[in-house]
């Protein structure tokens, strides 16, 4: 039986500290969120519409590890912050769009996306990059560890109801009202 | 064998004929090229595309690329010379923001060309089979830099990375076990250092 049967969803997201040692590092912050899902599903409708609807400063793009390898499992990425010069697109197309490729690739070969199914499933990768990132090294490193996280969160289906109903309350988001 | 078994045998097999009646393109599929020389990157070409049979999703991609229409952003139906469109219906869309006349006609002069023409040559050398060509939908995502000046390197290479993207999606290209050997050793030109 087929593991990814159904449209999932997953979320990640990576940050460390500025290498000043003056905070965090928002700038370069990572946050992922994504679709994975089997041909058929929603996610293989997502997954075409969103690499063909393009619009003026937010694109679709076919993730590849490299020129002329694009990932199997198909993955579209779309950024969430809209492009506004040619350093986000590079950065976009660049570190990003390696950093997710690798990310899915890793994903396929530990496993964590049976290699049977690979050429079935469709993956939309939504990558924030805020338009003051600065260091090329964290957007790759951070969009991988983010990806990979959200991919495997996604296909254990996680987190668990049960889970989220022990801790919501407890939790803390970093941008609520105070 | 009872004559019950022969009976089921003779009308659980498949009719002869039937045994080709299997699509090539019978879901969606997805493919990329890039074709460069010299390193002359503002005549990249960069195509992504995606091609599937009628009900799928690359038929809704396809309707809805050719009718929604934004400012610097156009579908276009690939045709190989006014009143030849090419078979299958093929939409292309710009990557990259238009902004003036160049780029329009850059898109859909010598890019509507290239594309149209590997799509036919598709058909012709059999990668698409002609039988499926009118029960096809291809959406191709074309990139041309805002600052491309070589309409002729815009023909010939966008021709040639759509025919190979089509060949890839079509044989299933690049494949898992491919990938999975190769992917690490892989670089990606505009990775970080």
């Amino acid at each position: 039986m087929a593991v990814i049967d159904r449209v999932l969803v997953g979320e990640a997201l990576v940050i460390d500290n500025r290498p000043d040692g003056s905070g965090l590092d928002l700038l370069n912050v990572a946050h992922i969120d994504l679709i994975i899902g089997p041909r058929g599903s929603a996610a293989e409708d997502a997954f075409c519409r969103t690499l063909t609807d393009q619009k003026e400063g937010v694109n679709g793009l076919l993730a590849v590890v490299a020129p002329n390898m694009m990932t199997k499992p198909a993955t579209v990425m779309f950024n969430k912050v809209t492009i506004k010069n040619g350093k986000q697109a590079v950065q976009m197309f660049g570190p990003a769009q390696r950093g997710v490729s690798m990310a899915v690739m890793d994903c396929v070969a530990d496993g964590t996306i049976p290699q049977d199914e690979a050429d079935d499933v469709f993956i939309c990768v939504g990558v924030f990059i805020d338009h003051k990132a600065d260091i090329d090294e964290r957007i790759q490193e951070w969009n991988y560890q983010a990806t990979k996280q959200a991919i495997k969160s996604a296909v254990a289906r996680e987190p668990k109801v049960a889970d989220v109903l022990k801790n919501y309350k407890a939790s803390a988001h970093p941008f609520q009202a105070k | 064998m009872s004559i019950l078994d022969r009976l089921f045998t003779l009308f659980s097999a498949k009719p002869k004929g039937n045994a080709t009646s299997a699509h090539v393109i019978d879901r969606v599929l997805v493919g990329e090229a890039l074709v460069i020389e010299d390193m002359d990157l503002k005549n990249v070409s960069h195509i992504e595309l995606i091609i599937g049979p009628r009900g799928s999703a690359a038929e809704r991609a396809f309707t809805r690329t050719l009718t929604t229409q934004r400012r610097g952003i156009n579908g276009l139906l690939a045709v190989v010379a006014p009143n030849v469109r090419t078979q299958p219906a093929t939409v292309m869309y710009n990557k990259v923001t238009i902004k003036n006349g160049k780029q329009a006609v850059q898109m859909f002069g010598p890019a509507q060309r290239a594309v149209a023409l590997a799509v036919m040559d598709c058909v012709a050398e059999g990668t698409i089979p002609e039988s499926e060509a009118e029960n096809l939908f291809i959406c191709v995502g074309v990139f041309i830099d805002a600052k491309a000046d070589d309409d002729r390197k815009i023909q010939e290479w966008n021709y040639r990375a759509t025919k190979q993207a089509l060949e890839g999606a079509i044989k299933r290209e690049p494949s898992v076990e491919y990938l999975l050997k190769n992917y690490q050793a892989s670089r990606h030109p505009f990775q970080a250092k």
